[in-house]
């Protein structure tokens, strides 16, 4: 535990129609903390991080950011607070990337346009697309859209930034040059929430992990533990799987 | 008095003028309103959304021409210039509005999801996000439109706008040479919707690249 509980889910449940993709799920997330979530596709771990920002909205339980309960009246200032990065980039396709970054300090926090300006000059320096501010997204590859989307969201100053999947749309030899900016972000101690597949990333760069399965919490332990003795079978086959294609020497390990 | 080759042209444009001072106008507030209306109608507000659907509905189900006299005789805006700019804008609007609407719904989530994650209000997502993507989507639909709002201007010549068509009446009473005046009228009309063609293909092609949504790959 690095610091405050920043985000709380008691007992919170999720479904669409009769699907139930969040089952009565508690966990906490802390302040300072690189926490992935992992599952298989389909277990609810997108839909558990888009509840933090009211992008769905919980069918019971409580979910609180810091003090605040989310909910719909609370949804814009708990979005001031908590960036978000999405597996499709999501970045606005009429504006320069640079523009894209400025585009929520401005309207949503009432910022200067040349302070956020100069914030997301510095940011783009740090991710290494410095050269690219002024280009639109489709001039853009994969891993620079991406990088383009970390900036948009750290120039929001966020007190939590939430990954959704955030290298799953990449070609492979563009995965690395995204990790190592999310890598970058966790050795300052940024408090962020990442849903991903990338096991490898995982363990080198979270604090905790834990593991969904069809909609239940069923593990979070600090990363090394997590690989060292995982305790459910379903995990076990879960990272053979996924280790086993990358990783054939660790496959052993989890016989 | 003999009415020269000259006379006519002169008087045509005198009629043409007043035409094209009618169209910016109508063309521009249908396209407000029409924007307005469009985006407050793909927010699916209860009850406003049936308003909104109700005043659609008759807007394409009685003619131009009926609401031009309505407007003009029932409802006593007796200068026809400003009768003429309201009925079309009102016209048009009533299409435009469904027009902006598909172009909104054909947004991606994604770009919804991530205005709002930002933030943004609603006001602010649709102003400085959605609606500047829609363009290229409603840019061919729009053009059309604007292409059939045209046309409908000679309809205005019934509440007394001296617009081309009632010059050329005028004309063809005193030449007896319709066949000239028309062909003059018709190619003023052509040259308009050409270039309005043109204009729209060339704000289509301009926009085509900076509205490819940032997910879809490349």
């Amino acid at each position: 535990m690095k610091g405050d509980v920043l985000v709380s889910f008691n007992s919170v449940t999720k479904s669409f129609g009769n699907h139930i993709v969040i089952d009565h799920s508690s966990i906490q997330f802390f302040e300072g903390e690189t926490h992935v979530i992992c599952g298989r596709s389909g277990a609810g771990k997108s839909t558990l991080i888009r509840c933090i920002n009211y992008l769905e909205k919980i069918d019971s339980g409580r979910l609180y950011f810091r003090d605040l309960e989310v909910n719909k009246k609370n949804a814009k200032e708990i979005r001031k607070k908590i960036s978000m990065v999405f597996q499709e980039f999501n970045l606005f396709p009429h504006l320069t990337i640079l523009e894209n970054a400025v585009l929520g300090p401005v309207y949503a926090l009432k910022e200067p346009k040349d302070k956020a300006e100069k914030r997301a000059r510095e940011l783009f320096e740090q991710v290494g697309i410095m050269e690219k501010i002024h280009h639109y997204p489709y001039q853009l590859s994969g891993g620079q859209k991406q990088r383009a989307a970390i900036v948009r969201a750290l120039n929001m100053n966020p007190d939590l930034i939430l990954f959704d999947e955030p290298t799953s749309a990449l070609d492979p030899e563009m995965i690395g040059e995204v990790t190592e900016v999310i890598k970058g972000l966790v050795k300052e101690g940024r408090s962020m929430i990442i849903v991903t597949h990338e096991m490898n990333f995982a363990l080198e760069a979270s604090d905790k992990i834990s593991f969904l399965s069809e909609g239940k919490i069923l593990l979070t332990k600090p990363s090394k533990e997590f690989f060292q003795k995982p305790e459910y079978d379903t995990i076990r086959k879960f990272l053979r799987q996924i280790l086993g294609t990358k990783k054939e020497d660790k496959e052993s390990e989890y016989e | 008095m003999e009415i020269t080759f000259l006379d006519i042209l002169n008087t045509l444009r005198k009629g043409a003028f007043e035409t094209i001072k009618i169209l910016p106008l109508s063309m521009l507030f249908s396209l407000i309103a029409g924007t307005i209306l469009g985006a407050i109608q793909s927010k699916k507000i209860p009850v406003v959304k049936y308003l909104i659907n109700a005043y659609i509905i008759i807007m394409r189900g009685i003619p131009p021409l009926l609401l031009m006299m309505l407007f003009f005789f029932a409802l006593n805006i007796n200068v026809p210039f400003i009768a003429a700019v309201i009925v079309l804008s009102i016209y048009h609007t009533g299409y435009i509005t469904e027009i902006v609407r598909g172009g909104i719904e054909a947004i991606s989530k994604g770009q919804f999801e991530a205005a709002e994650s930002l933030g943004l209000s609603n006001f602010k997502t649709m102003s400085k996000v959605i609606i500047p993507q829609i363009w290229y989507q409603v840019i061919p639909a729009l053009g059309g439109q604007y292409i059939i709002l045209v046309k409908d201007t000679v309809l205005i010549s019934v509440i007394g706008v001296r617009e081309i068509l009632w010059s050329g009446r005028q004309l063809m009473q005193l030449t007896y040479k319709p066949f000239q005046i028309f062909f003059l009228i018709g190619v003023f009309f052509y040259v308009i919707c050409f270039a309005l063609q043109q204009i729209t293909i060339w704000a289509e092609k301009s926009l085509k690249q900076k509205s490819v949504d940032s997910g879809r790959r490349t």
